[in-house]
C-alpha cells in the first residue's frame, strides 16, 4: 500500500496536508453551555463527544422541532449501535428495512434525511461515512429550507398550509416544559374550527368557557397570549 | 490483485516517455490528435472547467500538451528539428502536476463536439490517467473504487443477501404504495430483460428501480425481467482511471452472469458511463465475442412503450417544475436524448429545459470519476461546477431530473454547498411517482402534509 495522498493542484504547496474537513472546524453550543466540534460539513468531528444533549441539540438544527421521540430515539439507537459495535454505516435502504420504517416515514421522522439528518444527529463523522460507502451524498431528499411563508410579525400567510411542524415550530419560541400539549391542541382545533366557519376570531372568554380553561391556565398554556399567542399558534392570521 | 508500486526518480521520467511513445502503434485516432491540433482554443471555451477558472493548466489543449509535447519531441521528425516551435516538449519530471492535471479533466467530450478537427480530449485524458495508473498514480479515492469494486461486483461493497434485503424491503413500498403486489424478481433463469442498474439505484434513492418494476408490472411482464445478487451495479471505474484490464475484469461477470441467466436483453439502467462501455465498447468491440443477448437502455425501452400509448400517468402527482440534465455519456456519447424527455414530458406537468441542452449540454462538473472524489470537492464545487450551477438557476426548476448517479452525486453537493433550492432524481424517479396502476398513482405522503 504505496498511495499518497493525492494533492490536487489548486493548493499551494504549503497546503500539502489540507484537508477539506480540517481546515473548516467550527464549534456549537447545546444545552447549558456544552460545546462540540464539527467537521467542516457540519458533523461531529471527534465521535467520543457525542452524548445525548448533543442530540438533542442537533435535531433541532435539523428540522425536529418538538424534541426526539421513542421513534426517533430507537433509530438514532440502532446507528450509534452499528458505527461503533460494527464501525460500519448501513446504506439507507437496509436501515429502514432493519428498523421497519418505509422511506417516507424516514423523511417525515429526519426532514433533512438520513445521511445528513439521522446520522448527523448520531454523531458519525462525515469522513467516516465517505470511507465507508461514498454514494452517501447521492440520498436525494429535501434540504432544509423554509416550509411556511410567514408575516413579518410571525404569522402563517395561509390558513390553509398549517399543520403540526408549525405549531411545534411556535411553541419552541415559549420555551414551555411540557412543549405542546393536548391542552394547546385542543384549543388549536377550536379556533381553526370557529375561523373557518366564521372568518373572525372568537373572544378570548368564548375560547376559555369553550375549552373549560381559566383565564390564568390560559395565561401560562400561551404565554404571549391570546391574539399573538394562541391566534398565531392555530394558523390564524392576525387580527388588531 | 496485487498493488502497484509507485514508481520515481529518472524510472518514472523514462517511463512515461516509453509509454507515451507506444501511441505510435495506435489507436490510430489518438495518434492523429497527437499531430492535428490547431491550437485554434476553440475547446478552451467550451471547457466546463476552463469556464469556472481560466488557469493555463485547464485549457484543454495545454493539458493535452502534457503528452502531446512529448510524442512531438520523440516521435514525429517536425518535433525533432523544429522542438519548441512546433509544440515539443519534455516530460518535466513532476508527475504531480501531471496526475491532478489529468484529474481536472472531467471527459466530459464537450470540447470534442465543438472541435473544428473533432479532437476528443477525453481520449488524450483517459491516456494520461493510464500512464498514471500503470505507474502506481491514481488517487486512492479513485482506486478503492475500483478495488472494492472488483471484490465484490459492486461500488457500494454491498453482499447478495444484503441486495436480497433491499429489494425485499421495495417490494415492501410498493406494495405500501399501491396495495398491491409489484415484484421485483431476482435470478430468475430464463427471464427476457436482465436489469442492471447502478447500486445506487437500488440501496441509496430506490425511486428509480420501483419505477423500473412498476412499467414492467403496468405491461404484464412481471415474470419477464430478473436482476441479478451478484450484478446488480453497471458503474465501472475502470473507464476513468483508464486502466483498460481493470475495466474489462469488471464488465466480465454481468456478461457471464447475462448468458447464464440466458437472458435476450442486457436492460441497462439510468448509468451513463455503463451503458457506455457495454453498449459502445463491449458489444461493438466484441470484447467478450459474439453476445447471445443485445444491449438496450431503460429509457428508450419506457419511451418507446409511452409513444405506443400503454402506460398512464397521473401529472398532478408532479407539479413542481422539473428540468433535465442530459449526463454526457448518454448525451454526447450514446445519443440518448430524446427518450428521456418523452418519459418526464409524460410524467411531469410542468417540463423545462435547461440551454444548452442534448448533445451540447454542460458537464455537471462529477464527469469522469471525479464525483468520487471528495478531496477535490473544492475544485468541483467552485470551477467544474459553476457553469452547471448557473444554467439550473436559470430555468428555476425545483427538480433536477438526470439518469447518472456521478451526476447526481456531484448535484446534491452543489445543491448543499451553493445553498440551492431545488431536489436531485432520477427519470424514473419521477415516472415512479405518477404511473398510473389500476387507474390510480402511487400514494406519496410528504413528510409535510402526514400530519395533517
Amino acid at each position: 500500500m504505496n498511495q499518497a495522498k493525492f494533492v490536487p493542484i489548486y493548493q499551494t504547496k504549503a497546503e500539502t496536508d489540507y484537508n477539506l474537513a480540517a481546515i473548516k472546524l467550527s464549534t456549537v453550543t447545546f444545552g447549558e453551555d456544552q460545546t462540540y466540534t464539527l467537521d467542516g460539513y457540519g458533523f461531529l468531528d471527534q465521535p467520543h463527544q457525542w452524548d445525548e444533549v448533543f442530540a438533542e441539540g442537533m435535531a433541532e438544527q435539523q428540522g425536529i422541532y418538538g424534541g426526539l421521540t421513542e421513534e426517533h430515539w430507537s433509530f438514532i439507537n440502532y446507528l450509534r449501535d452499528k458505527f461503533i459495535n460494527e464501525k460500519t454505516v448501513p446504506v439507507v435502504v437496509l436501515a429502514c428495512s432493519d428498523n421497519n420504517l418505509r422511506l417516507n416515514d424516514l423523511r417525515f421522522l429526519f426532514p433533512t434525511g438520513y445521511h445528513r439528518g439521522a446520522c448527523r444527529i448520531a454523531g458519525i463523522n462525515y469522513n467516516f461515512m465517505y470511507e465507508t460507502n461514498y454514494w452517501l451524498t447521492y440520498e436525494t431528499t429535501t434540504l432544509q429550507k423554509e416550509e411556511f411563508k410567514l408575516t413579518p410579525d410571525g404569522f402563517l400567510e395561509d390558513f390553509n398550509k398549517w399543520n403540526e411542524r408549525f405549531a411545534q415550530m411556535v411553541i419552541r419560541e415559549w420555551k414551555l416544559s411540557q412543549g405542546l400539549t393536548d391542552r394547546h391542541r385542543e384549543v388549536i382545533a377550536y379556533l381553526r374550527y370557529y375561523y373557518s366557519r366564521a372568518k373572525n376570531i372568537p373572544t378570548v372568554y368564548e375560547t376559555c368557557k369553550e375549552n373549560n380553561l381559566e383565564l390564568s391556565e390560559f395565561r401560562e398554556l400561551f404565554p404571549e397570549g391570546y391574539r399573538r399567542g394562541a391566534c398565531r399558534l392555530a394558523g390564524l392570521p392576525f387580527f388588531a | 490483485m496485487p498493488k502497484k508500486e509507485r514508481v520515481d526518480g529518472e524510472r518514472l521520467r523514462q517511463e512515461v516517455i516509453d509509454a507515451v511513445k507506444t501511441i505510435k502503434n495506435g489507436p490510430q485516432v489518438l495518434k492523429l490528435y497527437m499531430e492535428m491540433c490547431a491550437r485554434c482554443g476553440t475547446c478552451a471555451e467550451q471547457c466546463p472547467v476552463y469556464y469556472g477558472e481560466p488557469t493555463k493548466l485547464r485549457n484543454p489543449v495545454l493539458r493535452s500538451d502534457l503528452i502531446r509535447g512529448i510524442f512531438k519531441k520523440n516521435e514525429t521528425w517536425t518535433g525533432k528539428i523544429l522542438g519548441a516551435l512546433d509544440g515539443a516538449g519534455d516530460f518535466n519530471g513532476d508527475m504531480e502536476q501531471f496526475v491532478n492535471s489529468f484529474y481536472e479533466c472531467t471527459g466530459c467530450r464537450r470540447c470534442a463536439t465543438y472541435c473544428p478537427f473533432g479532437i476528443d480530449n477525453s481520449v488524450i485524458t483517459r491516456k494520461g490517467r493510464a500512464i498514471a495508473d500503470a505507474l502506481g498514480y491514481t488517487p486512492a479515492s479513485m482506486q478503492r473504487v475500483v478495488d472494492i469494486s472488483l471484490e465484490t461486483c459492486n461500488t457500494d461493497g454491498a453482499s447478495p443477501e444484503a441486495f436480497k434485503s433491499a429489494v425485499e424491503f421495495l417490494e415492501e413500498e410498493m406494495q405500501d404504495e399501491h396495495g398491491i403486489d409489484i415484484k421485483i424478481p431476482v435470478d430468475v433463469e430464463g427471464a427476457e430483460y436482465f436489469y442492471v442498474p447502478p447500486s445506487g439505484d437500488v440501496l441509496v434513492n430506490p425511486e428509480a428501480t420501483t419505477g423500473i418494476a412498476k412499467v414492467f408490472h403496468v405491461l404484464g411482464m412481471q415474470d419477464k425481467w430478473t436482476m441479478s445478487s451478484k450484478c446488480f451495479d453497471g458503474a465501472n471505474y475502470g473507464l476513468f482511471t483508464g486502466n483498460d484490464a481493470d475495466m474489462k475484469a469488471d464488465n466480465k461477470p454481468y456478461v457471464e452472469e447475462a448468458k447464464r441467466l440466458g437472458v435476450k436483453y442486457m436492460f441497462m439502467g439510468e448509468c451513463g458511463h455503463a451503458y457506455r462501455i457495454m453498449k459502445m465498447m463491449m458489444e461493438k468491440g466484441k470484447w467478450w465475442g459474439d453476445l447471445p443477448f443485445k444491449v438496450i437502455n431503460c429509457m428508450e425501452w419506457t419511451a418507446e412503450k409511452i409513444q405506443a400509448g400503454m402506460l398512464e400517468f397521473d401529472k398532478s402527482k408532479n407539479p413542481m417544475p422539473v428540468t433535465y440534465h442530459d449526463p454526457c455519456n448518454f448525451g454526447r456519447s450514446c445519443g440518448i436524448v430524446e427518450a428521456p424527455r418523452v418519459i418526464l414530458n409524460a410524467a411531469c406537468e410542468d417540463f423545462r429545459e435547461m440551454y444548452p441542452n442534448r448533445g451540447e449540454n454542460w458537464c455537471c462538473g462529477g464527469g469522469g470519476g471525479l464525483s468520487a472524489m471528495d478531496d477535490i470537492q473544492e475544485f468541483r464545487m467552485n470551477v467544474s461546477g459553476r457553469k452547471k450551477m448557473e444554467q439550473v438557476r436559470d430555468t428555476n426548476a425545483k427538480y433536477l431530473a438526470t439518469a447518472c448517479s456521478n451526476c447526481k452525486r456531484q448535484f446534491m453537493q452543489l445543491i448543499e454547498y451553493h445553498k440551492a433550492d431545488f431536489q436531485v432524481g432520477g427519470v424514473h424517479d419521477m415516472l415512479s411517482r405518477s404511473i398510473m396502476i389500476d387507474g390510480k398513482a402511487a400514494e406519496h405522503i410528504d413528510y409535510v402534509g402526514k400530519m395533517d
